[in-house]
C-alpha cells in the first residue's frame, strides 16, 4: 500500500502506546439475541491502551460505545454476547468467570457512569460508598477511623474538602458533587484502568468542565488509563491522546487527537467535525450530515457510513472495510481515502471561513412582553418549614415580531419555567405576560376566544422528542389533530398536513407512520409541524436539539434557521449551549438563579460577556483544544 | 441522549440470560388460551353440547363415573359433565360482565380524578378510600343476603364492589401520562380536556386496561362462584359451578367426581385468565419498544 505523508507522523510513541498495552482490545464482537433473531451491535473493535495514556471512543447514539466499554468489564446486560478477546494482564477477561471478574472490577478496572444521580446508593451515606470500596481492598482488619480517615482523604482528591460531605447522603449534594463522589468510589481501590461512559453529559455545562479537568488530574496523578467515552468530539480531543471513531457498530478511524482534529481521514468523522456549530461564530447554515443514523445490523456487511456518504460508490458497499493502516500511526476505514483526501481538507479549511454578522435588525414591533414575572412553586400545604422554591425572582423580557431570543442559562435557573409561563403550562405568581396585545399571565382567566387567539400566536416544542408525539397515534392523526385547531378550518387536512411534512422535510408518506418508526431528529421535525399546523407566531421551543445526535442537530438547526426565514416566526430558544445558541439567535438574555443578569445582541454578549456568570458559561463550552481544561473557570 | 446502556426488555417467553425461548412457559400460554376458549365455547354452545343438564333420573341416583356419564350423577341421578358445561355460562357471562361494568365505572372515573385534578380527584378518592374500608365479601353477602339474593343483583352489587380498584390503577396511570410532552403539547394546542383525556391518555392506558380486565375476571369469577356457593346467587339446582360445589359437598365419598369437577374447573379458569393476562400485559407494553 502507497500512502503518502501530509500530516507526519509525529508521536508514534503515544500513538502505539509506550511499551506494552495495558489493555488490548481485538476483535471484538458483539451480538445481541432477542426474540430469536441476532442482531450485530459492535463488530470488529480493536483498542490499545497504555498505562497513563487517554483513549476516546467517540460516537453518536447507537454506536456501540456504551456496549463496548461493558463488554470489556464483562458488564454486558442479559441477552448481548461478546466475542473477540480483551487482554489484561496476560488473561482474556472475556474468558473469564464471573466472580474474577467482579474481582476485577474496582480493583483493576474502575467504571464511572453517566447519570450521577443513579450511581450511587441513595440509602448510603457518601462516605460508605468509599469505604466500602476500601474495605474490599484491603481485608486485613481496619479500625474504623482509618478507613474513614482514607475516605476523607479521597473526598479531597477529588476536591471535596467538607468532611461533612461524607455524613451526607447522595440526595443531599449537587449533581457535580455526586459526581465527585462517584468518582472518589471509582477510584478508592486504586485501578489501573478507568472508564468513564459519558461521566459529563447529565451535568451543567460548568460542572462538565470542572468534572473533567478534575478526571484529567487524576489521571496524569496516578498515570492511570483512561478509556473516556463521548459523544462530543471536542471533549474528546481535548482530554484524549488518541481517539476512536465509533460509528454504528463500526471503528472507521483512529488517530492521536491532534492529527484527526487536524485532518480527519475518514468522511463521517468530517461530517462530526463540521455540523458541530461553531461557539464563537455564526455560520448562515451549518453542514449537517444527511439522513440518519444506521442501525448496526443493516449496515453489517458494508461500510457502515455508506447510506450517509456523499463519496459513497460500489467498493463501499461490496464489504466491510477494514482499518487500514496509514501514516502517523493513523488508521481509516474509508477505502476511498486516498482519492479524496483532497477534497475533504478542502471542505475542512471552507469551513474555517469567518464569522457571518448578524445582520442589525430594525427594533421590531414587540410581540411578547414578560414583566417582573415571579414564580413560585409552593412546598406541601400545610407543612411547617417547607418553604416555596422561587423558581422566577421577577424577570422582563422582549420578544419582537419575528425576533430569535435565547433564554440560556443552567438548570434550575428558571429558564424552562418561563418558557411553560408564555404557553400556559405554568401560572405566574406574579407579574405580567402579555402577548400579540393579549394578556396572558393566567390562561385560565381569558375568555374562549382570546384563549384560542393565544393558543394560536404561541406554540412549543420539547426537548425529549421521544415523548413529545404520542406513541398511540400516527404522524397523520397528530398532525390533523393540530390542523383542526387551527386557523385554517378543516377542508382537506390530509393536504395541509402533508404540506406540513414537506415544510419541515419530511416526505408525505410518514402521515401513515407511528412515532416508533421515527429517529430522533424526524419525530423532533414532527414536533415542529405540529406546532407550525395552527401558523404561530412564536415558538417557545425548550433544548430542542439538545437531546439529538450532532449529526443529525445540525439539519434541525438550519431548519429552524428556514423556518424563520419562510414564515417569519418569532422563536424563543431555551438553551444552555452557547454555540448552538449563537446559530439561531438575535439576542440573549442570561439568566442566573431566576434572575436576568445580564442580555443583549447575541454576539456581545457571547465575545465580551460582563457578568461573571455569563463569563463563565461562555469559558465552559467545550473547546477542542487542551488549554480548554487548564485555564481558569 | 440514547446512547446509555439500555437493557432489553425482560420477557415471559425468552429466557433472560440465555435469550432463549422458554419452552415450557410458551406451552403453558398456550394450554391457558385454549382452556379460555374453550369456557368460552361452552359458555356460548354449552347447551348445545350437553344436551341433558337438568334430567333428573331418581332411580338410578348417585353413580361413580361410566362411559355414559363420564363424571357420574349427582344425589338427583344429573348427569355431572352436563352440568359443568352448562355452568360455564353463568362462570363466564357474570364475572365477564362485572369486569366490563367496573371497567367502565371504575375507569372512567379515574381518569376524570386523574385528569382533572382539584376537588373531582378529591371527591372521587374519598369514595375510594370509603369502599376499600368496607370488607367487600361480607358486603356482599349482606346486601344480596338482604335484598333477596338473585343473580344480577350480585353482579351489580361486585361491580360497585370491585370498580374502586379499577379507579385507582387508571387514576395512578392518568397521573403519570399527564406531564409527558404530548399531552402537554395537546393542551399548548388548546385541544379540550375530554379530548385530550379519550383520545390522548386513554390509548396509552390500553395495555393496563386489558391486563387488568384478565385479571378482573379471575376475581369476579371467585366472587361470583362464592356468592353462589353461599345460595345467594343463582337459584338452588341451577348448573353452576359455585352452587353445584356447595350442593355436592357431601357426594365427596360416594361420587367424588361431581364435588371436585366444579371446584377444579373454578380453579383452572381462574388460573388461566390470570396468566393470559399478564401475558398479554406484557406483550402489549412490548410492542412499542420491540421494534
Amino acid at each position: 500500500m502507497t500512502r503518502t505523508s501530509k500530516v507526519g507522523g509525529r508521536d508514534e510513541e503515544v500513538a502505539r502506546g509506550a511499551g506494552p498495552a495495558l489493555l488490548d482490545v481485538r476483535g471484538l464482537r458483539i451480538t445481541s439475541r432477542i426474540g430469536g433473531r441476532r442482531r450485530v451491535i459492535v463488530s470488529g473493535m480493536d483498542l490499545a491502551l497504555s498505562p497513563g495514556e487517554t483513549v476516546g471512543i467517540v460516537g453518536e447514539s447507537g454506536s456501540g460505545k456504551s456496549m463496548t466499554a461493558r463488554a470489556i468489564l464483562g458488564l454486558l446486560p442479559p441477552g448481548l454476547f461478546a466475542q473477540g478477546t480483551v487482554h489484561y494482564e496476560g488473561r482474556n477477561l472475556l474468558e473469564l468467570p464471573e466472580r474474577a471478574l467482579a474481582r476485577m472490577r474496582g480493583a483493576d478496572i474502575g467504571l464511572i457512569l453517566q447519570d450521577p444521580y443513579t450511581m450511587l446508593n441513595p440509602l448510603l451515606r457518601c462516605g460508605r460508598h468509599i469505604e466500602d470500596t476500601l474495605r474490599q481492598r484491603d481485608k486485613s482488619w481496619r479500625g474504623r477511623r482509618a478507613h474513614r480517615d482514607e475516605a476523607l482523604r479521597r473526598l479531597e482528591e477529588v476536591g471535596i474538602s467538607d468532611p461533612s460531605v461524607a455524613d451526607r447522603y447522595p440526595f443531599q449534594l449537587s449533581g457535580g458533587m455526586r459526581q465527585r463522589v462517584g468518582i472518589a468510589a471509582a477510584l478508592a481501590r486504586d485501578p489501573k484502568i478507568l472508564v468513564a461512559d459519558e461521566p459529563t453529559t447529565a451535568l451543567d455545562v460548568t460542572t462538565q468542565k470542572e468534572s473533567l479537568a478534575l478526571l484529567k488530574s487524576l489521571q496524569s496523578t496516578r498515570a492511570m488509563g483512561l478509556i473516556l467515552i463521548t459523544h462530543d468530539l471536542r471533549i474528546a480531543f481535548s482530554m484524549c491522546d488518541r481517539v476512536y471513531v465509533l460509528y454504528a457498530g463500526s471503528l472507521l478511524e483512529v488517530g492521536t487527537a491532534e492529527a484527526v482534529e487536524a485532518e480527519p481521514l475518514h468522511p463521517y468523522t468530517l461530517g462530526l467535525l463540521l455540523s458541530e456549530p461553531p461557539a464563537t461564530r455564526r455560520v448562515s447554515r451549518l453542514v449537517a450530515i444527511d439522513g440518519t443514523v444506521s442501525a448496526a445490523d443493516d449496515v453489517a456487511d458494508r461500510c457502515a457510513f455508506a447510506p450517509r456518504c456523499k463519496w459513497k460508490q460500489e467498493p463501499c458497499e461490496r464489504g466491510k472495510p477494514p482499518l487500514a493502516d496509514l501514516e502517523g500511526a493513523r488508521q481509516s476505514a474509508c477505502v476511498r481515502i486516498d482519492e479524496i483526501r483532497g477534497e475533504i481538507g478542502e471542505l475542512r479549511r471552507a469551513a474555517e471561513r469567518p464569522a457571518e454578522p448578524v445582520g442589525v435588525l430594525a427594533p421590531a414591533r414587540p410581540l411578547a412582553r414578560v414583566e417582573n414575572v415571579r414564580k413560585v412553586f409552593e412546598g406541601r400545604a400545610g407543612r411547617a418549614g417547607i418553604d416555596g422554591v422561587q423558581a422566577l425572582a421577577g424577570v422582563s423580557l422582549e420578544i419582537g415580531e419575528g425576533e430569535s431570543v435565547a433564554l440560556v442559562g443552567e438548570s434550575g435557573s428558571g429558564k424552562t419555567t418561563l418558557g411553560r409561563c408564555l404557553v400556559g403550562l405554568e401560572t405566574p405568581t406574579s407579574g405580567g405576560i402579555t402577548i400579540d396585545g393579549v394578556t396572558a399571565s393566567d390562561y385560565g382567566a381569558l375568555s374562549v376566544q382570546e384563549r384560542r387567539r393565544l393558543r394560536r400566536t404561541v406554540q412549543m416544542i420539547f426537548q425529549d422528542p421521544y415523548t413529545s408525539l404520542n406513541p398511540a397515534h400516527s404522524i397523520g392523526f397528530t398532525l390533523r389533530e393540530a390542523l383542526r385547531v387551527g386557523p385554517e378550518g378543516t377542508h382537506d387536512l390530509d393536504g395541509s398536513a402533508s404540506e406540513l411534512l414537506e415544510r419541515v422535510g419530511l416526505p408525505a408518506a410518514y402521515l401513515a407512520r407511528k412515532p416508533v418508526a421515527l429517529s430522533g431528529g424526524e419525530r423532533q421535525r414532527v414536533a415542529i409541524a405540529r406546532a407550525l399546523a395552527v401558523r404561530p407566531q412564536l415558538m417557545v421551543c425548550d433544548e430542542p436539539v439538545s437531546a439529538l445526535d450532532v449529526s443529525v442537530q445540525a439539519q434541525i438547526l438550519n431548519l429552524f434557521k428556514r423556518l424563520r426565514g419562510e414564515l417569519g416566526v418569532a422563536y424563543l430558544f431555551i438553551s444552555h449551549d452557547l454555540a448552538v445558541v449563537r446559530q439561531v439567535v438575535d439576542r440573549v438574555y442570561v439568566l442566573h438563579r431566576g434572575e436576568v443578569v445580564e442580555s443583549g445582541p447575541v454576539d456581545e454578549i457571547l465575545d465580551d460577556p460582563h457578568h461573571p456568570y455569563t463569563a463563565r458559561l461562555v469559558a465552559s463550552v467545550p473547546r477542542s483544544d487542551r488549554d480548554w481544561l487548564s485555564g481558569q473557570p | 441522549m440514547s446512547s446509555q446502556a439500555q437493557a432489553p426488555p425482560i420477557d415471559l417467553v425468552l429466557d433472560e440470560y440465555t435469550g432463549a425461548p422458554r419452552r415450557g412457559f410458551r406451552l403453558l400460554i398456550g394450554l391457558c388460551w385454549v382452556f379460555v376458549a374453550l369456557v368460552a365455547f361452552l359458555a356460548v354452545f354449552g347447551e348445545r353440547v350437553a344436551a341433558d343438564a337438568y334430567g333428573q333420573d331418581l332411580a338410578t341416583g348417585i353413580s361413580t363415573p361410566s362411559v355414559s356419564h363420564p363424571l357420574g350423577t349427582d344425589d338427583l341421578g344429573r348427569d355431572v359433565l352436563s352440568r359443568v358445561i352448562v355452568g360455564a355460562r353463568t362462570a363466564v357471562v357474570g364475572p365477564a360482565v362485572i369486569t366490563l361494568g367496573a371497567g367502565l365505572l371504575g375507569g372512567a372515573l379515574g381518569l376524570l380524578a386523574g385528569y382533572r385534578g382539584g376537588w373531582s380527584d378529591n371527591v372521587i378518592l374519598r369514595w375510594v378510600d370509603l369502599m376499600f374500608a368496607l370488607p367487600g365479601h361480607l358486603v356482599a353477602i349482606v346486601v344480596v343476603g338482604v335484598l333477596g339474593g338473585g343473580y344480577w343483583l350480585a353482579v351489580a352489587v361486585l361491580i360497585l364492589l370491585s370498580s374502586p380498584s379499577d379507579t385507582r390503577l387508571i387514576r395512578a396511570a392518568t397521573l403519570e401520562q399527564r406531564p409527558r410532552p404530548y399531552i402537554e403539547a395537546a393542551r399548548v394546542l388548546g385541544l379540550p380536556g375530554r379530548r385530550i383525556a379519550a383520545q390522548h391518555v386513554l390509548p396509552n392506558l390500553l395495555p393496563l386496561i386489558i391486563a387488568s380486565v384478565f385479571l378482573g375476571f379471575a376475581y369476579a369469577l371467585l366472587a361470583m362462584t362464592a356468592l353462589s356457593f353461599l345460595g345467594l346467587g343463582v337459584g338452588p339446582g341451577t348448573a353452576d359451578w359455585g352452587r353445584m360445589l356447595a350442593e355436592s359437598r357431601r357426594l365427596i365419598f360416594h361420587n367424588p367426581a361431581a364435588a371436585l369437577a366444579p371446584g377444579a374447573m373454578i380453579v383452572v379458569t381462574a388460573a388461566s385468565m390470570n396468566l393470559v393476562g399478564d401475558w398479554l400485559a406484557e406483550r402489549l407494553s412490548d410492542r412499542g419498544r420491540a421494534q
